[in-house]
This record gives C-alpha cells, structure tokens and sequence, in this order.
C-alpha cells in the first residue's frame, strides 16, 4: 500500500509523459478516441496473453460496472472497443461531442483501474479471446499470414496474435501484464475533433494523469530470419504467401503494388499484398487465396518470378494509391531470398525450392 | 460533468457538402474532406429498381463491365486510381475512382477517358460474358449470406409484382441471357443528364472545377422514365435449409419513404430502441441496454439481431432480422421479438430507452463514412432520394423533434395491426405459419 510504486501514483510529472495529438476533424457532431498503449501488443507479451486482456478491457473497476459503463455510453451515444495488435494495445471510442471528458475518463480507468475479475476471464473475456481466434484461424489467409510472421520472426513479432488455447492464464496473469507494460511514457492519444485544449485539460484530471511511470518502450531489435517454408494442411479454400522483413518498407511498397498489377483477374482467386510495418521491422507478403487450388500455384508461380525480374519503380502511382501515403519511385533490388507459407491443399502448390 | 459548458465550442466550421444542378439536370456534388484518400464518381438514379424481370442484374453487371474494361486497368496501373461500381435499389454507382491526395487531376482525366469510349466498353463480348459469370458469382455468395438473403427476399415479397422487388444484384437465370445490346438499351435509357450525379469526396476538387467537369462530360441530355410505383403485399416466402446451423428470418411492415422526414426519422429511432445484437461477436453483449437483447439473451432465444428502417423514395420498410441457434424454440423468438415491437403502439416504452435511442441513432448517422466511396454513395443516395443534402444539423434537429408520443403515433399508424412480409431461411421448422405471426402485431388487451 504505502510503497515506492502508489507513491507515484499521485506525481503530478506523470501526465508529460503521457503523448497527446489532435488529428483533424472529419465531422461536426461525433468525436473520437485512440489510445494506444505500446508495449501492451502481442509481441510483448506470453503467447495470447496480450488478446486476452484486450478482450478482458472496458470491464469492472472500483468505481463502475461494465454494466454501468456500457449503459451509460448507449445515453450518451457512444462506443469503445479494444483491440490487440503486435506492436500495442489500441482502445477505441467514438462518441457524439459532448462525451468528450466522460470517455476520456472511460478509457483511462479501464487501463488503470482494472479490477480483472476471474469470472471475467472464464465468463466473458476467455471465451470470447477463443471465438475471435477460431473465426479468424478459419480463413486460411489470416492463418498463412501467422505462420509468415512466426518463420520470419520466430519469438517478439513472430508470437500469434490472439490467444490460441494452447496456454492457461489466469487473471492475476493478466493483470501481471497490464502493471508490468502500462506505464504513461508507453501511452499515445490521439483525438479527432476535439479541442486540443479540452484534450490536455481532461486528460490531466484524468485517471491517465495518475499512472505509473516507469519503463518506457523497450526497443529491443527484432532478429529476423528468411529462406524458411512452412506448409499446413486445411479443408476449405488454399492461401499461398511470400513474405520477407524488410529494411527500406518504401521500396517494398512498390514491390507490392507491382505484383498486384500483374495478377490476372479472376472470380475466385482473391490477392493481397502490402508492408506491415512494425517498431523494429517491416514484413513485406503477397499472398493469394483461392478455391481453386491449382490456381493459387500458378500465380504465386507468376509473382514469385516477377519478384525477381520485374522493374518496380514505375508503380509509384499505384504504390501510392494502396499504401495510403506517397510512395517515391527507386530501383529495387531482388531479395536474395524469402519465406513461404501454404495453408490448405499443400500438394497442389510447389515447393518454395520449385519457385 | 457532461454539460457543455465544460469546454469551448469550436469556432472552425467544416465546410458543407456543396451542391448545385446542371443546366443540362446533371447533379453536381462535392464534400471537401481530409485525409489521405479522395474519391470522385458517377452515380445513377436507375438501381435495380430500373430494370424489369428480363434484365434483373444489368445495373449490377454494367458497372462490372465499367470497372474491369481496358480503361479502368490503364487508370489503374497508370495513374493510381482504381475504379469501383456498386448498386442498390434505387442508386447505381456506375464508376467509382478512389485516388490519393495529390492526383485529382489524373482520377478525373481516367473518368472522362472511360466515359468516352463508354460505348466501345460495353460492345466488348468477350468482357461482358466474363463479367456475367463475375456478377453471376456475386449474386451467388449474397444468397449464401443469411442475413442479406433473408433481408432480399423480404423486400421481395413485401413488393412483389413490381420492379422494386427485384434483388440489387439481379439473378442468374436473368444474368444469363444479357449482352452487349441489352446493356446499349440501358445506357441509352439511363446514362441521360438528369438521372446522373457526379460526386466527389475529398481535399483537392472544389465545386467550380466539378461543375466544369460534369458539364464537359460526353451524357446526352434528357430524363429517364420514372420508377414504377410499388405496392406492398402482407406475405412470406421461406426456404428451409436445415443443413445451415441457424434459423433466420426478417420481418417488416410499410412506412412511407425517406422523403415524409417525421416519419422516417420516428421510424429510424423506433428501430433503434431495440437496436441490434451481436452476441459472441461482442464481449459487452450482456451489458446492451435494450429490453429486447436482454429477454432474448436470458432465454437463450437468440444469436444476433438487428432492426431496420429501409427507406425508398416513396415507400419504406421498417422492422427485424433475427438468427438463433435454438431452431427448436425459434417460435418464441418471433413471438416475444413481436410483442416487444407492441410496446411502441401502447406507448410503454420508457424515456431512458428514447433518449439511448436518439443518442445512438445520431452517432450512428452522423459517422462519416471512413471510405471516401462510401462518402460519396451516401450523398448522392440522399441527394437522389431526398432531392437536397442534408446537413449534420439537420439530422440532428429531426432525430431531435422525434418524441414520446410521436412514436406512439407513428406505431398506432404503421405497425399495430399491421400485414407483414417475412423471409426465414435455415431450420426454420419453428417459425410459425403467416397467420400466427401476424397475429402478433396487435395486442387483445391494451
């Protein structure tokens, strides 16, 4: 009670630490929310540790119910959400203007305050952690993308991004967790139409304004490794994917768009290719899904020779267009090798040595 | 602690979506937007709504054909813009470019290069029967969602016999036997100015340089015929596939359309008092406020379900869409969704429920679409539709003027007693015959 750690709870350094950003307004009447806590990501954390309590946020604290939480948001025309991503724990809320210091609030109990009550974690937040995993391990895609990022990364960003069942937490594991990874120099929030003044000012009377502060983002360099293959058998459809980490992300933006451009239309096949970019590293795939079996192997065929002959710098419009930000025509040169993943009927896609 | 007072109101103005009228009847629209990504289009007042038995799907199918062609892959590759199409009852967006900050110039030289050769376009054989086995696909894999198909197939029957009826992505036995001249007959009768709106969303095209743009665009001048008025039929259709896990069923009565603005916004906060559920999809499922998702959830009687207030522009469909797991007690679903819908007529729905409703309802209808497309769909659907924009406070003041009584009134009017069309699909030996459903839209005791 009376140690070094509730001491500085109440520091009133603690709020500086804390980064606050206003993005423009893209509406009049309804506000939003982010906040995102680094560190609190997958790669952070045990296996799925790092899911389930994403999935156990916006529950009880000392002061209030979920059940109040969430009757009180309906009034007041609000929503949050929590979601994991590899990097961080990312809370969403948006909410009609004037909830703005009553959400400010909301997300800053539900990551101090948390009471993460056992009946929480076997009622709600488990099984919900197990249906978010089985729905998404059901497309093949999503589960080719896993295996890409565990080959290429193997521990940090190659842990699987939701919890899998394969370990046992129990709440005071999570709630381990959430001490040991949310401290105010790992938080960001960044508000859309809101008055940046407001912001600062409510934040500070805030529940964030009493976090601990302590560790900041550990920035350990993420070993990454290539020339790996991975195939998973599967009923349903068949995903192929190349994928490797990546230095220069801008290149590979082009070395995406490229790809996708030579891909022959087709009403079953579906293909994707983009640079997910981390902290400490950027995984480039092209990936294409089809229940066409046969199909799959003969444009993962196409794209794995046009990674190594076509000239990319000329899709720099296209490039720009996907990636969502503008993306500088370079030459680029041919990565010396790659990681590939194929889920679903592996006998009818080559081998990575046949590519 | 939520007053207003709290904090300063902006004194920044987001600038209105802007628009004017052609000469010619062309619709010009633009929404100044930030971000990174901007769109701008060409939208038809034609739809499904459109078309006619023989050629069920041909809206759907053109703005395949548009945004496959020659042209829409050079813009693509070329410029960076990439083309969509999509199509609703009574809206076809005929071609869609979405385009990164910074190249409007490009995306707008990409449209008015397909317009132009919009005829060679569709004369291509070879890609119009590609793109009919595409649309084909299409249509198939929206029958093989429940809910849109039971929501389809609802609007189906409750307008059956008329062209309002027709599902907005055709059928195959229609898609089948179109080609090249039945798509020159479509052009011909609805790419005429003042069935179109070009739309567009996003930082850089101001109104000046769209208007000079739309007026520059190759669209011969004329009207295209009215819809032909709907009528609504009480009826249900149903088939019962008891390979599919759930039962699902939709269920609806007539509203007037989105241009009686009482009623339809008493009609959009009426479905919004129960909402929607999501239940595994959501971790705060059990906490939802609505009377309805908590009955339901605590005897087991649901999966998910929504509520709907679908608006044309002259007549509407408000009510329900439920799927449950538990086929076997899927009658009490209907039932106790129903008497639950007899509250509204009997002005027992408490003022806490109202005001969760309008609060909700104005997030969700003033969230602006994340996708500048999107954006740009929904303000030429409104602008079709309504014949004018609506601004934010606009909406805001009609969710606001919807009261107590005047949901009391509307439900006296357009629910109590009212006929029914419903769709189930799944194992829906459970839902009961027409008769009995219907006999729960009124109540024997008040």
């Amino acid at each position: 009670m009376f140690s070094v750690r509730s001491a500085r709870h109440f520091s009133t350094s603690a709020l500086r630490a804390v980064s606050i950003k206003s993005a423009p307004a893209s509406a009049e009447t309804v506000s939003s929310l982010k906040v995102v806590i680094k560190n609190a990501g997958s790669k952070s954390s045990p296996a799925g540790l790092a899911h389930l309590l994403a999935s156990s946020t916006f529950f009880d604290t000392p002061e209030k119910s979920g059940l109040r939480l969430k009757r009180e948001s309906e009034l007041l025309g609000g929503e949050y959400s929590a979601e994991v991503t590899r990097d961080a724990l990312v809370l969403k809320a948006s909410f009609l203007k004037e909830g703005l210091p009553f959400f400010v609030n909301a997300l800053g109990s539900s990551i101090s305050k948390a009471a993460y009550k056992p009946h929480e974690l076997a009622e709600v937040a488990g099984p919900y952690a197990s249906h978010v995993h089985a729905s998404k391990a059901a497309c093949p895609k999503f589960k080719a993308l896993e295996e890409l990022h565990a080959i290429s990364y193997r521990s940090g960003l190659g842990l699987p991004l939701y919890y899998d069942g394969s370990k046992t937490y129990s709440s005071e594991d999570i709630k381990a967790f959430a001490e040991s990874s949310i401290f105010s120099e790992n938080i960001e929030i960044i508000g859309e139409n809101v008055e940046a003044a407001d912001l600062e000012k409510f934040v500070s009377e805030s529940p964030f304004a009493t976090l601990p502060t302590g560790n900041d983002v550990n920035a350990l360099p993420q070993p990454t490794y290539t020339g790996a293959e991975s195939r998973i058998r599967q009923a349903g459809k068949t995903s192929a994917i190349i994928g490797l980490p990546v230095k220069d992300a801008n290149a590979y933006e082009l070395v995406a768009a490229g790809l996708l451009a030579s891909v022959p239309e087709s009403i079953t096949a579906t293909a994707d290719s983009k640079v997910l970019s981390y902290e400490g590293s950027s995984l480039f795939y092209f990936s294409v899904t089809s229940s066409d079996a046969a199909e799959v192997a003969s444009i993962i065929k196409a794209a794995a020779k046009d990674l190594k002959s076509v000239d990319f710098s000329k899709f720099s419009k296209l490039a720009t267009l996907l990636a969502g930000k503008e993306v500088a025509s370079k030459s680029v040169s041919a990565p010396s090798d790659f990681n590939f993943v194929v889920v679903g009927d592996v006998d009818a896609v080559p081998l990575k040595s046949e590519l | 602690m939520l007053s207003k007072r709290l904090f300063s109101t902006s004194s920044r103005q987001l600038t209105k979506a802007a628009v004017s009228r052609l000469g010619n009847g062309i619709t010009v629209i633009t929404k100044p937007t930030v971000g990174t990504k901007a769109s701008v289009g060409l939208y038809l007042n034609s739809g499904s709504r459109a078309e006619n038995p023989y050629n069920s799907g041909i809206s759907a199918l053109l703005g395949n054909v548009v945004s496959s062609s020659h042209a829409a892959v050079d813009a693509l590759k070329n410029e960076g813009v990439k083309y969509y199409s999509s199509n609703q009852k009574e809206v076809t967006g005929l071609l869609a470019a979405s385009y990164p900050k910074g190249n409007a110039s490009g995306a707008l030289a990409s449209i008015k290069n397909t317009i132009s050769q919009l005829n060679s376009i569709v004369s291509e054989d070879v890609r119009v029967a590609d793109q009919k086995e595409k649309s084909i696909a299409i249509t198939e894999a929206f029958e093989n969602s429940p809910k849109d198909m039971v929501i389809e197939h609802m609007i189906g029957t409750a307008f059956q016999g008329t062209s309002l009826a027709l599902p907005k992505y055709g059928k195959a036995e229609s898609l089948e036997i179109l080609e090249s001249e039945d798509l020159k007959n479509y052009l011909a009768s609805n790419f005429v100015s003042s069935n179109l709106a070009v739309v567009a969303v996003g930082p850089e095209i101001d109104h000046d340089t769209l208007i000079k743009f739309a007026s520059e665009l190759p669209v011969p001048t004329g009207a295209k015929t009215a819809f032909e008025p709907a009528s609504f039929l009480g009826s249900d259709i149903r088939l019962r596939d008891d390979n599919l896990p759930q039962a699902h069923a939709a269920i609806s009565v007539l509203t007037p359309g989105s241009k009686d603005s009482a009623a339809h916004y008493t009609g959009l906060v009426a479905a919004q008092i129960n909402g929607s559920y999501e239940g595994a999809n959501s971790p705060y499922s059990h906490f939802v406020g609505s009377t309805l998702a908590q009955f339901l959830e605590e005897n087991h009687l649901i999966d998910s379900f929504d509520h709907f207030q679908f608006a044309y522009s002259d007549v509407g469909l408000w009510g329900g869409y439920f799927a449950s797991h538990n086929v076997g007690n899927y009658d009490e679903t209907i039932h106790f969704a129903l008497k639950n819908w007899n509250r509204f007529s009997t002005g027992t729905v408490n003022d806490i429920e109202i005001a969760k409703a309008k609060a909700e309802l104005k997030l969700k209808l003033l969230t602006p679409p994340e996708c500048p497309v999107q954006f740009a769909e929904k303000l030429a659907t409104e602008a079709f539709l309504l014949g004018y924009v609506p601004s934010e406070q606009e909406i805001a003041a009609n969710i606001d003027g919807v009261t107590s009584s005047s949901i009391t009134g509307w439900a006296q009017k357009y629910l109590f007693d009212q006929d029914i069309a419903l769709a189930g699909n799944g194992q829906i030996e459970a839902l009961f015959d027409y008769n009995r459903i219907r006999n729960d839209m009124s109540l024997l005791r008040w």
